[in-house]
């Protein structure tokens, strides 16, 4: 385990063609992709390791996850390490916090999907990701809007639901 | 026996959110937010109740109170999200701060007619608004005037599961001249007579810090029946002076240093200010019994690293998951910063505005369980 987290840097070689691996979503569908781009899914990187030809299979992604997953790791990881204070730095930041929030404009259950992906994957920058855009949508909305949003039913017996919120009152004004 | 037979709410109402994602996605969550979306439903309330999620939650989280220089009031702040996640005003305009867990304690000094009025009130947030749980007035021994405004500390023994606090009092000569410590006060929370006793010859020291429901005072150099630098232990539990005097692990040499002892996750820490060359340096106590300390951080203010000037008012806060060691830095605004000692890097993690003084506050996390 030790040895696995201690290369946490990836490198990319600063252009000219690159080792690149397959991956084959539940789907069967194919996605050829650079080695250092699927390499921000640990899990990815762990089967890379393993060895094996013909593809590394993701039976619990499907196609169209993948594909905005992938999205996501070739933007990421086409990003230099940054040398902090200089001005390109500063524009490939905000430039991917604007790519990071086009690819959040998305539907609650592609959200969803995506945080399922991003956790069996263990892409921590896009589960990360993920969890603050769904919190994000959260924050604001009362627990009744909660319930509906997510198709949760309200088990509260009146009585308890009034205590909590007693209770709460006093916690937080 | 059945024990596949798990009740049916346990596996479902989580809507289209299974257990485990709505873990991560609570967790980005600021506490005062959290304790609204406990009203959801059963599941989202156990999840959120639950003492392992309250502990990730505080170490993601990591809160600070903080006594706002204008605003009779109490804040205490979210440092991930930045934001306050409660404000607390105050009766008396306050001027120290400590805390403990889920227990704030502000100390106060004011004019009450002709005498002086100070004291120190225990705040619990878990109380809801009327949180004041002790009011710890000291109105008797007014006359004289104080050499500084007296000192609080707040202490836990983890045996009885007790509340302590220590007043030490400093009052100045007829004469005007500096006196000493002479009065050290211990008392109770939430049991006993609420009464104040007084704690036999206390070494004279305002530099405290309580770890382990022991308390820990720090020689001052003038001090005539102590060693400048070594200090004393005091028994929270039975209130007695340990006979044991614990060596510093610096020798004092110049005037230009300021020493202090802090609390940081459970150990014993002396904070050493080099003021000549702008160093600061933790010395973590390792071994009680030999007075062993070992140095882990040495902070290079210089010129460029923040600009500030007086680093003797830095204060280390805690120490986070990652070994990062956050400091209350009271320069211009103020801010809490992180400084990684492996890297000798720092990084911003608050700008605070206008804070009087700053205490690490555990427990809002708790709050929900």
């Amino acid at each position: 385990m030790a040895a696995a987290d201690s290369c946490d840097g990836i490198s990319t070689s600063g252009g000219g063609w690159e080792k690149t691996v397959t991956l084959v979503s539940s789907d069967d569908a194919r996605f050829e992709v650079r080695e250092a781009a699927a390499s921000l899914s640990q899990t990815v990187r762990r089967m890379i390791r393993a060895g094996g030809d013909g593809g590394i299979p993701l039976p619990k992604v499907d196609a169209r996850t993948l594909s905005t997953v992938l999205e996501y790791c070739n933007k990421h990881a086409a990003v230099p390490a940054p040398a902090p204070e200089s001005s390109s730095a500063e524009a490939a930041a905000v430039d991917l916090e604007w790519f990071d929030k086009e690819l959040m404009h998305v539907d609650l259950a592609t959200l969803c999907s995506l945080i399922r992906a991003a956790d069996y994957l263990e892409v921590a920058g896009l589960l990360d990701l993920t969890c603050k855009t769904v919190a994000d949508m959260i924050k604001s909305k009362t627990a009744e809007e909660i319930r509906q949003m997510f198709g949760i039913q309200n088990d509260f017996t009146p009585e308890e639901e009034e205590q909590l919120s007693r209770e709460n009152a006093g916690v937080f004004e | 026996m059945d024990a596949d037979d798990a009740p049916p709410v346990a596996d479902g109402n989580y809507g289209v959110l299974p257990a485990d994602m709505l873990y991560y996605i609570l967790l980005c969550l600021p506490a005062n937010h959290l304790c609204r979306l406990r009203l959801v439903c059963l599941s989202w309330r156990s999840l959120t109740s639950d003492p392992l999620f309250a502990r990730a939650h505080s170490s993601r989280h990591p809160h600070v109170a903080a006594l706002h220089c204008y605003l009779q009031a109490l804040d205490v702040m979210d440092l991930h999200d930045k934001i306050v996640v409660r404000r607390i005003y105050l009766r008396q305009p306050s001027f120290c701060l400590v805390a403990q867990h889920n227990l704030i304690c502000v100390g106060y000094t004011h004019a009450h007619y002709t005498a002086w009025r100070r004291g120190a009130c225990v705040l619990s947030l878990q109380q809801g608004t009327g949180s004041t749980i002790a009011d710890l007035s000291m109105e008797h021994d007014m006359s004289g005037r104080c050499r500084m405004p007296p000192t609080f500390k707040l202490g836990h023994v983890p045996s009885t599961g007790e509340y302590k606090v220590i007043h030490l009092y400093m009052p100045m000569a007829p004469d005007n001249s500096m006196a000493m410590v002479d009065r050290c006060h211990v008392m109770t929370l939430g049991s006993g007579d609420g009464r104040w006793r007084e704690m036999r010859k206390p070494p004279d020291s305002c530099r405290v810090a309580v770890v382990s429901g022991v308390a820990y005072f720090l020689a001052d150099q003038c001090c005539s029946d102590m060693e400048p630098d070594s200090i004393a232990s005091f028994d929270l539990a039975t209130e007695e002076w340990r006979s044991r005097i614990l060596q510093g692990p610096v020798q004092p040499s110049t005037k230009d240093e300021v020493r202090m002892l802090v609390e940081l996750g459970d150990c014993l820490v002396m904070v050493h200010h080099n003021l000549k060359d702008l160093i600061t340096d933790l010395w973590f106590i390792e071994d009680m019994n030999k007075s062993l300390w070992t140095k882990r951080c040495s902070i290079r203010w210089g010129a460029t690293l923040l600009g500030v000037k007086r680093i003797e008012r830095v204060r280390p806060l805690m120490v986070s998951d990652d070994g990062r060691i956050v400091f209350w830095i009271p320069a211009g605004a103020g801010v809490i910063g992180a400084y990684d000692p492996r890297t000798s890097t720092w990084v911003d993690l608050a700008k605070m505005g206008h804070y009087l003084t700053v205490a690490t506050h555990q427990g809002m996390s708790l709050l929900l369980s």
